[in-house]
């Protein structure tokens, strides 16, 4: 790097590695990756910072001081909350529905589950343990109606009790949620002064500022989250933070958040549950990022792992969100960037069962002892060991780059199956990457299909470790032409959070039914306001200037009586009147006969805006993924390998590149295999690649495929 | 049709998979978009892929005993129109002699066609809010036939090869009460039926007819050999089950149901002889409902780990009842509390037969599980909200408890596990749907079952008129008021029995604008209790309270064996009253929380000794000596075992090693037998009907243990529970087989 180039870092905290991507404004491109270190996590960044220092042979200060953008993703709350470490957090609801967050609805012991799961009836259990010990909650003396009117004023007295109690029983953090505290949050606020004020250690999180949304189950859910992480997670990053500015890091650390966007390390401490599973969402933002530059508005992310398969969306270059997302069978009022994560990946296992019938998943080796071919002791015959059999990895090429093959474990551990079967190794091997690829497709399409959109007119983006072997595969068999490849598939999510901007966002339930009258149209444009002020006001506790601020407005509206929703733009630069209320209906009829199918809206049942919600975002200068601008030919095979691609045709002689050979332009043909340094990158034959300027492959299926 | 090959195991694996899919989507895009919260929350509906012929190939995992009844629609849809059914069609009925489950189930099923030729069908059924009748929410209380209910629609065509029949959809909106709810349904589910219809069409394309054809019968064949081998491991015996409907929606009579359950071979038999002729109110089911009780239990005790194929399932049961019974009504009978009545009943007989079948199976012991809420226990309120307009709202947040395990407690507030994606509604969102409001809605204390695990909680809630404009209708359609339906589980205790409740000219809304928040509706200050019938019509005025609470779960096992420090924390969790604890456990909680260990094992051999001095000796003379020395060679529960004493098997007591008696003579013949009043319990059993039900328990003659629990008619003899062998033939084998 030049002495004057500016850096932007970001690093991303996994479950085995911490991943580190530094890309500079003239070019520098490096990554390093080191263990993740779980009792102190600052460790396993700093272990990031250290490569990187040796491979730019600069100091740590040197690099940090030049550092404009330091973006962090971290599990430390995810792993708090699986692991159960949060702080002892106490409940304060109205008396009389103390017991919500433990009957969570009914619907607790099945959220988040697969429908396998679901349907085994006599195996099902409510969270367990608890985040929060029943002897936490306290029911306080207050009721607020529908409209917001007091039915029972706030007993002080008796709260100050409850909570004198819960402290001496040694809680850390409150939360508070009381109903209808969306609609009128004044027992919320007096509560959470009161506790301020006697009881300053506290942490305390109130529900009407944390999820002002109807549903008093899942906005309790989403206070108790962050009184339960709060201290935990700003803790550990205010340690982070101070340890880089001593290092040499001028400006903030920026935090990665679920809903996309990243924030300060202050503006995170209201909300730290917006750091649980952040990461995937810096892939799915990444993706969104290069695939727009590829004129693509419509994406599917496909973050494979050797365990785990995560799917996000990306719709009309919008990143599909989940409004109600699900944590250890907690379903949470806060917004999500929607990644589905499926049992299903290299190491799902195959199995013949009591019919002996061939199945694939949904059973997996995990990490330990991993495919048989990873030669740490597995037996069982898995995804990725039919991948080896079929000749897409190899023995020459460790896992990763760093994890050794070994190709006769892998035909041993089909062979337990092919011989009951009568048939061959790679016959069988065959037959198990053809049904895994199946399988994946119909769990990607179901994530399409459920928001009424056609995967064929999608983007098939692949990345993760194991992300390049499928990516190809899933095309094809979700009938879609293209997929793509980035480079350091393997540190995408922590690249794609250099890809995000500053984003506050604030949302409120309403009740008005369509058509609305001039003063409830003036009525929605001052609830805008009001949220768009807190947004500004977010924006100036987490340190930002507003200059740069774009604030936009989108409404939820659902047909009357229904409950699902859908989130229709307003135009933010004037008043919300009468007609801008009557296009929204408009819009959303035609979003909603587009999802649901024509002729499926019933409009003479009313329709309903139910949400309001103010968005502010301040754009953050992002690396550029500009594609390849100069032709180079087709690019020349180092090698020959027997793969199959299809059972009917057999081996086939496969050229085997390196990624490192590659250069902008080239054009690849398969049946071809691209072996990079912690990744294989599959083109199977009748398709065709290109390799774009940042050695991202875009792989091309012809049309009529089927 | 042509003759199929066998595919290869890839197409077979792919396909099945893709099907299963499909299927699942069908349901998850129509229950978006449906308009009532019967479906979108609690997932009331269900949808299936279906052969040519009407075999169910595929059911949702939404309100299971919807789906397996839609294999009877497209039979009737067959029947009724034979050639007459052309590519576009899609048709829609809520006959209960056509398939549905009630008028309230309005199921449609479209033909899909490949070239001219049927090669399958889809369906969906939801629950609609309202179809008509004399009252709010269709559950029409005071019917005494189907003439007095909601219209009931027999099979119509609504789309008429791809054109939609707007006639037929205003004559099934107009009569009823939620028009526009209906409609956003109907209109939900037709358009899942053609965006099936066109992913199957893909499928077809991408594979070829034949193959497509092919895949249906090979899965339905694949899921009968598994069910089959599954089946043929458990040993052969016959298994009894029965239970009570109380009130039958015009008089407040009692019904039984019985079950004989008997397993042979790869085969099951369910035969419900001796259950009562069909009554003169809603609650029967026709024999739609008879297979939807008894595969709503099926799938998931027969098939947790294989796809559910209806059609295929069928195949590996016999099933035997008479028409014009209970469960198998003709018309026209009245049927519109046929779910939650005699399907459920019927479902709750399969539960506890299957029940006792798995714990004679250490593979199966940990499917056994006692009998949970399901007996449902709610309202439908109706009336005008302060600005005039109606509404009509179904309580569905009234939920129960789920039986324990022979492993595990069972699950507070679970709901009916055979909805499992069930869900009940935020208080916000009814509030905000209906002019009522909530002064609480807790877990009640004292619901739950003891047993050695014991079962989960129910909920309890008030409910008081909030800003309507005058009186409220209320319609009740409970179950399991005057006694328990949720039955214990070897040995384990029933949960309470369910009620509502009517608190009139209450000082509610005062006693809350002071501070005073009830904790169960014994702190309400009220003039008159009015003890709702089971089955029931009132209006409430604006003073007049509803109180709804669930029977919680039955327990599994001798709650005298039940570790005293998960008693101990029952009664901190106030899952149990320190009397419960004292009375049930055996273990003595003061009033500052702790207990006395030593004494409690005093206290529980007492209490095992005390069970035996009012205790009816068993019907057979114990067997002389102890059964210590005889090799174990079966069980038939976690604390029965199957021993032989070199000439024959018997049962045996595992606590004391005493016969209970012969393996080919009903357990319970060999048990000591004490009698309680069925209010006498537990406390909140008050309601209930003491001088018709009491609880049996069925304790070892020698130790007192309690094996085995029923409640039963005060007046009938000791219902039969089980025997291995299934006749002199399957007593032989056994016999030849131990000797061999």
């Amino acid at each position: 790097m030049t002495i004057d180039e500016r850096l932007r870092i970001a690093v991303d905290i996994g479950g085995t590695f911490t991943d580190c991507v530094i890309v500079g404004d003239r070019g520098t491109r490096l990554n390093t990756k080191a263990l993740t270190t779980s009792d102190d996590p600052v460790r396993g960044v700093f272990d990031c910072l250290a490569l990187a220092s040796d491979r730019l042979t600069m100091s740590l200060w040197e690099i940090l001081a030049a550092t404009h953008t330091f973006v962090h993703g971290t599990t430390v709350g995810t792993n708090a909350l699986v692991e159960r470490r949060g702080a002892r957090t106490g409940l304060l609801m109205t008396k009389g529905h103390e017991e919500t967050f433990q009957i969570g609805r009914v619907r607790q012991k099945v959220a988040g589950l697969s429908e396998r799961e679901k349907t085994h009836i006599t195996h099902l259990s409510k969270a367990e343990p608890p985040i929060i010990d029943p002897f936490d909650v306290r029911g306080i003396v207050e009721r607020i109606d529908a409209r917001g009117q007091v039915v029972a004023a706030l007993d002080l007295a008796q709260a100050e009790r409850a909570v004198a109690e819960l402290v001496e029983q040694g809680v850390e953090s409150v939360a508070i949620c009381l109903l209808w505290s969306f609609v009128n949050d004044a027992h919320e606020r007096a509560l959470r002064d009161l506790l301020i004020e006697r009881h300053p250690k506290l942490y305390v999180a109130t529900s009407s500022e944390v999820a002002p949304v109807l549903g008093e189950y899942e906005r309790s859910v989403a206070t108790v989250l962050n009184a339960y992480l709060g201290r935990l997670v700003s803790g550990y990053l205010d340690r982070l933070e101070a340890r880089l500015r001593e290092s040499g890091l001028p400006g903030s650390l920026l935090v990665m958040q679920a809903n996309g966007g990243v924030t300060s390390v202050e503006g995170i401490r209201g909300r730290p549950l917006l750091t649980v599973d952040s990461g995937p969402a810096g892939g799915v933002l990444g993706a969104r990022h290069h695939a727009l530059a590829l004129d693509q508005q419509n994406i599917i992310c496909a973050d494979v792992g050797g365990t785990t398969f995560d799917v996000g969306l990306v719709f009309a270059g919008r990143v599909q969100v989940d409004r109600v997302p699900v944590v250890d069978k907690y379903e949470y009022a806060m917004p999500k960037v929607s990644v589905r994560s499926i049992g299903a990946g290299g190491g799902s296992i195959a199995w013949l069962d009591q019919a002996g019938s061939l199945r694939v998943g949904p059973h997996s080796a995990g990490a330990d002892p991993g495919p048989a071919c990873y030669g740490r002791g597995g037996t069982q015959p898995t995804v990725t060991d039919a991948h080896m059999v079929l000749g897409y990895l190899h023995e020459d090429y460790p896992l990763g780059g760093h994890v050794p093959l070994d190709k006769a474990a892998a035909e041993r551990a089909i062979a337990t199956i092919a011989e009951p079967l009568n048939l061959t190794v790679p016959a069988v091997a065959a037959a198990i990457a053809a049904i895994s690829n199946a399988q994946m497709a119909d769990l990607v399409r179901r994530a399409t299909v459920e928001r009424g959109l056609d995967p064929r007119e999608f983007l098939i983006f692949g990345y993760g470790g194991a992300g390049p072997v499928f990516a190809a595969f899933l095309a094809q068999q979700l009938g879609s032409t293209l997929a793509y490849v980035p480079a350091e598939s393997g540190v995408f999510s922590a690249y794609g959070m250099l890809t995000s901007d500053l984003l506050v966002e604030e949302q409120r339930s309403v009740q008005l039914r369509l058509p609305a009258t001039a003063e409830q149209s003036s009525s929605v444009d001052d609830i805008f306001r009001t949220l768009e002020g807190r947004v500004r006001q977010r924006l100036r506790t987490a340190g930002f200037d507003e200059d740069a601020l774009i604030l936009s407005r989108t409404c939820d509206l659902r047909m009357s009586m229904q409950v699902h929703e859908l989130e229709i733009p307003i135009a933010a630069n004037h008043a919300v009147d009468v007609t801008a209320l009557r296009k929204v209906t408009d819009d959303f009829v035609a979003e909603y006969e587009r999802t649901y199918g024509a002729g499926s809206a019933y409009v003479e049942g009313g329709v309903e805006i139910a949400k309001l919600r103010v968005t502010g975002v301040i754009p953050l200068p992002h690396p550029d993924p500009s594609s390849a601008q100069n032709k180079r030919g087709v690019a020349l095979a180092v090698a020959h390998r027997p793969a199959m691609f299809s059972s009917q045709v057999g081996y086939v002689d496969t050229a085997i590149h390196l990624g490192t050979d590659l250069e902008p332009g080239q054009h690849l043909v398969g049946p071809a295999i691209v072996q990079r340094a912690a990744d294989t990158v599959l083109i199977p034959s009748g398709a065709t690649a290109d390799v774009d300027a940042h050695s991202g492959i875009l792989i091309r299926w012809e049309e009529e495929q089927s | 049709m042509t003759a199929t090959t066998p595919l290869d195991i890839v197409t077979f694996e792919v396909l099945r998979h893709r099907l299963w899919e499909i299927n699942d989507e069908m349901g998850l895009l129509a229950g978006r978009i449906s308009g009532s919260p019967a479906v979108y929350e609690s997932g009331d509906f269900n949808s299936a892929i279906l052969t040519p012929d009407g075999k169910g190939v595929f059911a949702g995992v939404y309100v299971i005993r919807q789906a397996s009844a839609l294999d009877l629609v497209v039979q009737a849809v067959l029947a009724d129109f034979g050639d007459d059914i052309r590519d576009g069609d899609v048709f829609l009925t809520s006959d209960p002699w056509a398939g549905a489950l009630h008028a309230m189930d309005a199921a449609v099923v479209a033909p899909v066609f490949w070239d001219g030729e049927l090669v399958a069908w889809t369906g969906i059924v939801m629950h609609e809010l309202d179809v008509g009748g004399p009252r709010p929410g269709s559950w029409s209380v005071g019917a005494a036939d189907a003439f007095q209910e909601a219209p009931i629609m027999p099979p119509v065509r609504i789309v008429d090869a791809g054109s939609p029949r707007r006639d037929v959809e205003r004559a099934f909106l107009r009569n009823s009460r939620t028009p526009e709810v209906n409609a956003l349904n109907l209109r939900a589910k037709v358009a899942s039926q053609v965006s099936t219809r066109d992913r199957l069409h893909d499928v077809i394309r991408q594979y070829g007819r034949d193959t497509f054809v092919a895949v249906q019968r090979q899965i339905l064949d694949y899921v009968t050999a598994t069910v089959r081998q599954r089946i043929s491991g458990l040993p052969d015996g016959i298994f009894h089950a029965q239970t009570f409907i109380d009130h039958d929606g015009t008089n407040d009579r009692t019904y039984r149901l019985r079950l004989t359950l008997t397993k042979r071979g790869e085969r099951l038999e369910f035969d419900f002889t001796g259950t009562d002729p069909q009554a003169p109110g809603p609650i029967n089911c026709a024999y739609s409902g008879l297979v939807g009780g008894i595969l709503q239990v099926l799938f998931p005790l027969l098939c947790f780990d294989v796809p559910w194929s209806h059609g295929a399932v069928w195949d590996c049961i016999d099933v035997i009842s008479e028409p014009g019974t209970l469960n198998n009504a003709t018309h026209p009978a009245a049927t519109s509390m046929a779910t939650v009545n005699a399907c459920q009943a019927t479902g709750d007989l399969v539960w506890e037969a299957m029940g006792r079948l798995y714990a004679c199976s250490p593979e199966l012991l940990a499917e056994s599980m006692a009998i949970g809420y399901g007996g449902v226990n709610m309202a439908v309120l109706a009336g005008r909200k302060a600005d005039g307009g109606q509404f009509v709202n179904l309580f569905t947040d009234s939920v129960g408890g789920s039986g324990a395990r022979s492993f595990k407690d069972g699950i507070d507030t679970s709901g009916n596990l055979l909805a499992p994606a069930y869900a009940i509604p935020n208080v916000e969102r009814i509030e905000s749907l209906a002019p009522v409001l909530y002064a609480y809605r807790r877990q009640r204390t004292g619901t739950a079952g003891p047993g050695r695990y014991r079962g989960g909680s129910g909920l309890e809630y008030l409910v008081v008129p909030y800003g309507a404009d005058g009186p409220i209708e209320a319609v009740f359609f409970s179950s399991g008021c005057s006694h328990p339906l949720n039955k214990g589980m070897r040995g384990g205790n029933p949960g309470s029995a369910q009620r509502n409740l009517v608190l009139r000219g209450s000082r509610i809304l005062d006693q809350l604008r002071m501070g005073q928040v009830p904790n169960g509706w014994e702190d309400v200050d009220f003039d008159v209790l009015d003890v709702v019938a089971a089955k029931d019509v009132t209006m409430l005025d604006s003073s007049d309270c509803w109180v709804n609470f669930c029977s919680g779960g039955g327990g599994y096992g001798d709650p005298l064996d039940r570790p005293v420090d998960e008693v101990h924390s029952d009664v901190r969790h106030r899952v149990f009253t320190p009397e419960q604890a004292l009375a049930d456990f055996g273990v003595e909680v003061s009033p500052a929380g702790d207990v006395q260990i030593d004494q409690t094992r005093t206290r529980r051999a007492e209490a095992r000794r005390a069970r035996l001095v009012d205790a009816q000796p068993p019907d057979r003379p114990a067997e002389a000596g102890s059964a210590r020395q005889w090799p174990p060679v079966g069980s038939a529960g976690p604390t029965i075992d199957v021993r032989d004493d070199g000439t024959r098997r018997y049962f045996v007591c595992a606590h004391c090693d005493t016969p209970i008696g012969p393996i080919t003579a009903d357990l319970r013949r060999g048990l000591a037998m004490r009698q309680v009043a069925i209010d006498e319990v537990t406390a909140l059993n008050r309601f209930t009907a003491p001088e018709m039900f009491v609880l049996r328990a069925y304790l070892c003659s020698s130790c007192g243990t309690q094996h085995s629990t029923d409640v039963e008619p005060r007046d009938s003899a000791p219902a039969k529970e089980l025997t291995f062998g299934t006749g002199p033939d399957a007593l032989a084998s056994l016999e030849a087989e131990h000797h061999g």
